[in-house]
C-alpha cells in the first residue's frame, strides 16, 4: 500500500518534469519578453538581470547588485549580507566557520536561500551555510522579508519567512566571443584563493561558461581570552580550510522567447573545526569533509500573449564526513558519514489578464533522503509538495500582492515510526500605496504566515529526535514607509530611505530541551519580536567622474521568550539576538583609487536564554577599508584591490567562545581578457 | 519539638565553630580540640558545555548565607573552566575536577588555587578529562573519562599512578579496601559498559572486573562495607537499577524496588542511603521521587521528603552526614539551578538559587576530628 503510494508520487513527479519540458517545442512563437518596468535611478549597467527597486516593494526587499558589491569591495557573501537591514549573521569565525542568516530574529531555519532562483536546502539541519558561496561571480543579492512582489517563481520561494536570493552573472560578450577572468586573492593567516572563469559564445543563441576556484587557508589567527587578571594570547588551532569549487553553465535561447539554463556545480572541501575555546584545554581534533554536487536546469518561455511558464529541475547530492579523535571514544576516534539527496522539480505559470494584473500558480515537488552512519539512523525519506496561488495588482499608486501556499509533507523511515503527514496553509498579503502624487513617499503593509518543517535532525537524530514535532510557525506583520527621489542640479544626487516597524511571533518553536539524561526536541518555545529597521542610501555625483555613496541601516529587535510566565527566562531576550545593530558604508568612486569604508555594529546579546551577566556577549563595531583601481594594458584589463578587515583589531565573538579574527589583510588581482 | 531541638543543636554547633574560625578557614593553623564538624558547604555548578561557566558557591548551612562565584573571587577573576564535574574536600584542600577543561584544581579551603593538575596518558598528547573523586587513607582517587583511574598523592599533588580501566568510567569508590570504578561506556551508545573494574588502591593494579547491569554510573558504600551501584540502563528498553556488590566475593545482588527507577544515590548517617527515582511520562516530563533506603534490611525505609515539598527536575543528590542535611540540586539546564536542602526529619530546611547552571554536587567542608591531612 505504502509503496504504491510512493510509486504514485514518483509518477506524478516524472509527469511534471515531462510537462515542463513540453512547451519548448510547442510554443515557439514570437512574443516580446516581459519585463517589469523599474525606474532605474541608479547608474545603469549592462546586465541581463532586472533589479527590483527596494522602495517600490510592498514588503521589505533589499538588493545589492554587482555595482554595489564592487563599490563596497566586499569579497564574501556574508560580508555583503552584513550590510543589509534586519539580518543577523551567525558566524563561528574564520574562513571555515559556518555562517548562517537569520531574518528579524526568526532563526536561520526560516530563511530560504536560492541560487539563481532555485532553492538550496539542507534537510538535516534546515539551515544553509552561506560561507560556501563565492561572491566572485554573483550579479545580485536580494533579501526579501516576508513576501516579495515577484510572484512568478517557484512555490518554495513563497513558503519561507524570508529569502536570500543569489543571482549569478550571465555572460556579456564584447566583439570577441570569449571572456577570460583570472583572479588571485591572498589573505592573512595563510589564505590563498585563485580562481578562473571562462565563457564562450556558441553561435548567436547559446553560450557556455566554466569557473573554478580553490581556497586554502591555515586560518590560525591570533585571539585573546580574558581570564581574570591574565589576558591569554592564543592562536586558533585546527582552523585550516581547503576547498575546491567548480561550476559549468550553459545558457541558451530556444525559439523566440524561451530561455534555457543549465548549471552543474561541484564542491569538495576539508576543514578543521576549532570548536569553542575551552579554558585550560587547547586540544582540537575535529574535522569535516564535504562533497556537494548539483545539477539544475531551468526553462522559461511565453505561452502566447498572456501566459508564461517557468520550470525547474534539480538534483542535489551532499556528503559529509565528521571525524574526531579522543580516547573518550571506545575506538579512540569517531567518524560519522552523512549523505543527503534531493530531487526537485517546479513548474510555475503566470497569467496576465490585464495591464498591471498577474496571477501565478506554482507547483513544486521534492524528495529528500538522508543516510547517516550513526547508530539507529532510520534512513528517513520525505516528499514535499508545495502549491502556491498568487495574485498581484500593480497600479501607478497601489500595489497589492496576495498569495496562498500549501505545504504537504509525507515521510517514510526504515526503522521506527515516521512523523505523521503534515499539511499547512500559509497566506500572505501585502500592499504598497503612494498617497500623494507630488512625492514618491509610499506606505506599505504586509502580513505573512510562514512555517518551517522540522528537519531530519529534529525528527530522527539519535535519541534527540522527536517524531511528534509540529512545524514551527512564524507570523510576520510589517508596516513601513519608503521614499526615494533625486535632488540637486541635473539630478546629481539621489536619496532613498525605508523605515519599517514589525511584529513577529514564533509559535511551537522547536528547541532541544534537555531532560535528565537525554536531550529531546520539543515544540515548547514561543517568541515575540517587535522591531524596526531603518535604511538610508544616498549618492551624490560631482565633477564628471566622482561619486560618493553613503548607505546606512539600523535595526532594533525586542525578541523575547514568552513560553512560560513562571520561567526565569520569561521576557528575556532570546539568545544571539542583539537589541540594536547596524551598518554604515561610505564609498568614493573616483578616477584614481576607489575607496570604501564599512562599519558594522552589533550591540550586546546573550549566549543562553537567561539574560545574566555570565551569558552576556559584548557588543562590537568592526571597521573595514577597501581600495581598488582598474587599469588597462593593451586589451587586458586589470584590477588591483586591497582590504584591511577589522583594522581596529577589535577582539570579539559572534558566538560565545568562537573568537573572530582580528585585523587582517586581503589583496586581489583580477585579470580580464 | 524535635525540630526545634535540632535547630538549637545546629546553632550551638555553629556558634562554637564560628567563634573559633572564619567561614571556611578552620583553625587558623591551630588545632583546637573539637569534634569533626561541618564548617560550610560548597555547591558546584557544572555549567553549560562549551560555555566555560562552571563555578561554585559557598553556602553556610547555619546562617543560610550564600556567597557566589568563589573561584573567581579567590583567584583574581580567573574562571574555573568548562564543565565542572566533581568536588571533594580532603584535609585542608579542595579538589575540583573540570571535565572539559581537562584539569584538576587543588585549592585551599577558600578556593584559592594551590595546584593545577593536568594529566596525560602515555602516547597521547591530549589532556585526560577528570570525572569523579573518592578518598582513602592519604590519597585522592580520580577517574578520567578516557578510561583511566588515577591516584593523587595529597602531599606532592601529582597523579602518581594511572590505571587503565574500562570505557568512560564515572564514579569511583572504596569498599572493603578495594577500589571500584564504574565503567559506563557512555560514549558507546547503544553498547554501554557492563562492568566495574576492581583495583588495588595501593598499587593501582586492576585485580578483576565485576559484571553489572548496563551503564553503571553511581557508586556508594554503606557502613558495613558493601558497595551500591546504580546502572542507568540504556535509556530505552533496559531500565536503571540498584545493585549491591559484596566486596568479599564480588557477588552482585540486583534489588527489585517496585516503582522506583534509581538515578542518584548518596550516603546518609548510620544505615541510611538516600535515593532519587526519576522517570519520564509519555510527554517527556520528568516524574521524580525521593527515598531513604535501609542498608540493614535492604529495603526502602520511607520517603525522604515528608512535608509535601515538591522538588522537580533533580540533577544531583548529596548529603552532609554530620549535620544530616540532604542536598537535592535541580536544573532546567537553561537557568540557574535550585538547591533544596532537606533536614533529618524530611522537612525542607532551605531552598536557594545555586548561582550557576546545573548544580552537580554539594561538598561539605569539615574541620576538627582527626588530624588534618
Amino acid at each position: 500500500m505504502q509503496y504504491s503510494f510512493w510509486a504514485f508520487f514518483k509518477a506524478v513527479a516524472l509527469f511534471a518534469v515531462a510537462l515542463s519540458m513540453l512547451p519548448a517545442t510547442l510554443f515557439a512563437q514570437n512574443k516580446k519578453r516581459d519585463t517589469v518596468v523599474v525606474r532605474h535611478l541608479e547608474e545603469s549597467r549592462i546586465t541581463s538581470v532586472a533589479k527590483p527597486s527596494p522602495t517600490l516593494q510592498s514588503a521589505p526587499v533589499q538588493v545589492m547588485d554587482r555595482t554595489a558589491i564592487e563599490r563596497l569591495g566586499v569579497q564574501e557573501l556574508h560580508e555583503a549580507v552584513k550590510n543589509l537591514a534586519g539580518v543577523n549573521i551567525r558566524d563561528y569565525g574564520g574562513i571555515g566557520g559556518i555562517k548562517t542568516v537569520s531574518i528579524r530574529s526568526l532563526g536561520a531555519q526560516h530563511t530560504a536561500v536560492s541560487y539563481d532562483g532555485i532553492a538550496v536546502f539542507d534537510i538535516q539541519s534546515g539551515q544553509v551555510d552561506i560561507g560556501r558561496f563565492s561572491l566572485d561571480n554573483v550579479e545580485m543579492i536580494t533579501l526579501s522579508i516576508g513576501q516579495s512582489d515577484e510572484i512568478f517563481k517557484s512555490a518554495r520561494m513563497f513558503a519561507s519567512a524570508g529569502t536570500l536570493n543569489i543571482t549569478s552573472s550571465v555572460p556579456v560578450f564584447e566583439e570577441c566571443g570569449t571572456n577570460v577572468i583570472a583572479r588571485m586573492k591572498v589573505g592573512s593567516f595563510g589564505t590563498y584563493n585563485p580562481s578562473l572563469l571562462l565563457e564562450q559564445r556558441l553561435g548567436s543563441r547559446w553560450s557556455i561558461g566554466a569557473n573554478a576556484d580553490w581556497v586554502t587557508s591555515k586560518g590560525d589567527y591570533p585571539f585573546i581570552i580574558d581570564n581574570g587578571r591574565e589576558l591569554e594570547h592564543l592562536l586558533r588551532k585546527n582552523s585550516d580550510v581547503n576547498t575546491l569549487r567548480a561550476e559549468i553553465n550553459l545558457w541558451g535561447s530556444i525559439g523566440a522567447s524561451g530561455k534555457f539554463s543549465l548549471k552543474a556545480s561541484g564542491l569538495s572541501g576539508e576543514r578543521g573545526l576549532p570548536g569553542s575555546v575551552v579554558l585550560y584545554n587547547q586540544d582540537a581534533f575535529e574535522r569535516l569533509w564535504d562533497k556537494n554536487g548539483f545539477v539544475q536546469a531551468s526553462y522559461n518561455t511565453a505561452l502566447g500573449e498572456k501566459w508564461d511558464l517557468k520550470s525547474v529541475l534539480k538534483y542535489n547530492y551532499a556528503w559529509s564526513k565528521y571525524y574526531d579523535e579522543s580516547q573518550r571514544y571506545p575506538l579512540g576516534f569517531v567518524e560519522d558519514l552523512y549523505t543527503q539527496q534531493e530531487y526537485y522539480c517546479s513548474i510555475a505559470t503566470r497569467f496576465k489578464p490585464a495591464e498591471g494584473v498577474e496571477v501565478t500558480f506554482a507547483q513544486d515537488l521534492f524528495y529528500n533522503t538522508l543516510d547517516a552512519s550513526i547508530p539507529e539512523c532510520p534512513f528517513p525519506e520525505r516528499i514535499n509538495s508545495l502549491t502556491t496561488l498568487a495574485g498581484k495588482y500593480q497600479g501607478s499608486s497601489v500595489t497589492i500582492v496576495a498569495s496562498l501556499t500549501n505545504t504537504y509533507i509525507t515521510e517514510k523511515v526504515q526503522k521506527g515510526d515516521p512523523a505523521p503527514d503534515r499539511n499547512n496553509l500559509s497566506p500572505a498579503l501585502s500592499i504598497s500605496w503612494k498617497p500623494f502624487k507630488a512625492t514618491n513617499l509610499r506606505i506599505r503593509a504586509s502580513y505573512k504566515m510562514g512555517y518551517r518543517a522540522p528537519t531530519f535532525n529534529d525528527l530522527y537524530y539519535l535519541r534527540v529526535g522527536n517524531t511528534n514535532l509540529r512545524p514551527e510557525r512564524a507570523d510576520q506583520y510589517n508596516l513601513g514607509l519608503t521614499w526615494s527621489d533625486t535632488f540637486g542640479k541635473e539630478e546629481s544626487g539621489w536619496l532613498s530611505a525605508t523605515l519599517d516597524g514589525y511584529y513577529n511571533s514564533v509559535e511551537d518553536k522547536i528547541v532541544a530541551r534537555p531532560t535528565l539524561f537525554i536531550w529531546k526536541m520539543m515544540n515548547i518555545g514561543k517568541v515575540q519580536i517587535a522591531g524596526a529597521d531603518l535604511s538610508v542610501t544616498s549618492r551624490v555625483r560631482f565633477g564628471s567622474d566622482h561619486s560618493i555613496t553613503l548607505s546606512t541601516n539600523a535595526s532594533y529587535q525586542y525578541a523575547v521568550d514568552i513560553s512560560d510566565p513562571e520561567s526565569k527566562t520569561w521576557r528575556h531576550q532570546i539568545p544571539y539576538t542583539p537589541r540594536i545593530s547596524g551598518a554604515a558604508n561610505l564609498a568614493w568612486n573616483n578616477p584614481w583609487v576607489n575607496l570604501s569604508y564599512i562599519i558594522s555594529f552589533v550591540g550586546e546579546k546573550y549566549s543562553l536564554p537567561l539574560n545574566v551577566e555570565r551569558n552576556l556577549i559584548k557588543g562590537y563595531a568592526e571597521h573595514t577599508i577597501s581600495a581598488y583601481r582598474d587599469f588597462n594594458l593593451r586589451r587586458v584589463s586589470f584590477r588591483l584591490q586591497g582590504e584591511i578587515i577589522n583594522f581596529t583589531n577589535k577582539m570579539y565573538d559572534i558566538i560565545q567562545y568562537y573568537p573572530m579574527p582580528g585585523r587582517n589583510f586581503r589583496l586581489t588581482l583580477k585579470i580580464k581578457i | 519539638m524535635k525540630r526545634t531541638l535540632l535547630r538549637l543543636a545546629i546553632i550551638a554547633g555553629a556558634v562554637l565553630i564560628m567563634s573559633s574560625s572564619s567561614c571556611l578557614d578552620p583553625n587558623n593553623g591551630k588545632e583546637p580540640e573539637i569534634p569533626l564538624t561541618t564548617i560550610g558547604t560548597y555547591i558546584l555548578n557544572n555549567g553549560n558545555f562549551g560555555s566555560n561557566d562552571a563555578n561554585f558557591t559557598a553556602y553556610n548551612p547555619y546562617t543560610k548565607e550564600l556567597n557566589y562565584n568563589i573561584f573567581e573571587r579567590s583567584n583574581e577573576g580567573r574562571k574555573l573552566g568548562d564543565t565542572a564535574q566533581d568536588m571533594i574536600a580532603f584535609g585542608s584542600k579542595i579538589y575540583i575536577a573540570v571535565y572539559n577543561s581537562g584539569v584538576i584544581f587543588v585549592t585551599d579551603l577558600e578556593g584559592k588555587v594551590i595546584k593545577e593538575i593536568k594529566t596525560k596518558a602515555t602516547g597521547s598528547a591530549a589532556n585526560l578529562s577528570p570525572r569523579f573523586f573518592t578518598t582513602w587513607e592519604n590519597y585522592v582517587y580520580v577517574t578520567f573519562y578516557e578510561g583511566y583511574a588515577g591516584k593523587i598523592d595529597t602531599t606532592s599533588l601529582t597523579v602518581t599512578a594511572l590505571a587503565k580501566v574500562g570505557d568512560n568510567p564515572e564514579q569511583i569508590k572504596i569498599a572493603g579496601e578495594k577500589l571500584y570504578v564504574a565503567n559506563s561506556g557512555g560514549m558507546n551508545y547503544p553498547n554501554y559498559g557492563k562492568t566495574l573494574s576492581v583495583l588495588n588502591p595501593v598499587t593501582m593494579d586492576v585485580m578483576s572486573e565485576v559484571k553489572v547491569s548496563d551503564n553503571p554510573v553511581y557508586l556508594e558504600s554503606d557502613s558495613r562495607g558493601n558497595l551500591y551501584v546504580i546502572s542507568m540502563g540504556n535509556y530505552n528498553d533496559v531500565p536503571s537499577c540498584l545493585q549491591i556488590v559484596n566486596p568479599n566475593n564480588d557477588s552482585v545482588q540486583k534489588l527489585e524496588l517496585e516503582g522506583i527507577t534509581p538515578t542518584f544515590i548518596a550516603k546518609g548517617p548510620g544505615n541510611a542511603l538516600y535515593l532519587v527515582s526519576s522517570s519520564y511520562d509519555a510527554n517527556w516530563n520528568l516524574i521524580a521521587d525521593y527515598y531513604i533506603f535501609d542498608t540493614n534490611k535492604k529495603e526502602i525505609y520511607g520517603k525522604l521528603i515528608k512535608d509535601g515539598t515538591r522538588v522537580e527536575n533533580p540533577y544531583s543528590l548529596s548529603a552532609d552526614t554530620l549535620l544530616t542535611l540532604i542536598y537535592i540540586g535541580t536544573s532546567d539546564y537553561v537557568t540557574n539551578g535550585q538547591m533544596y536542602v532537606i533536614d533529618a526529619f524530611g522537612q525542607m530546611y532551605h531552598a536557594f538559587d545555586t548561582g550557576g547552571l546545573n548544580p552537580i554536587t554539594a561538598c561539605p567542608v569539615t574541620a576538627g576530628g582527626q588530624k588534618d591531612k
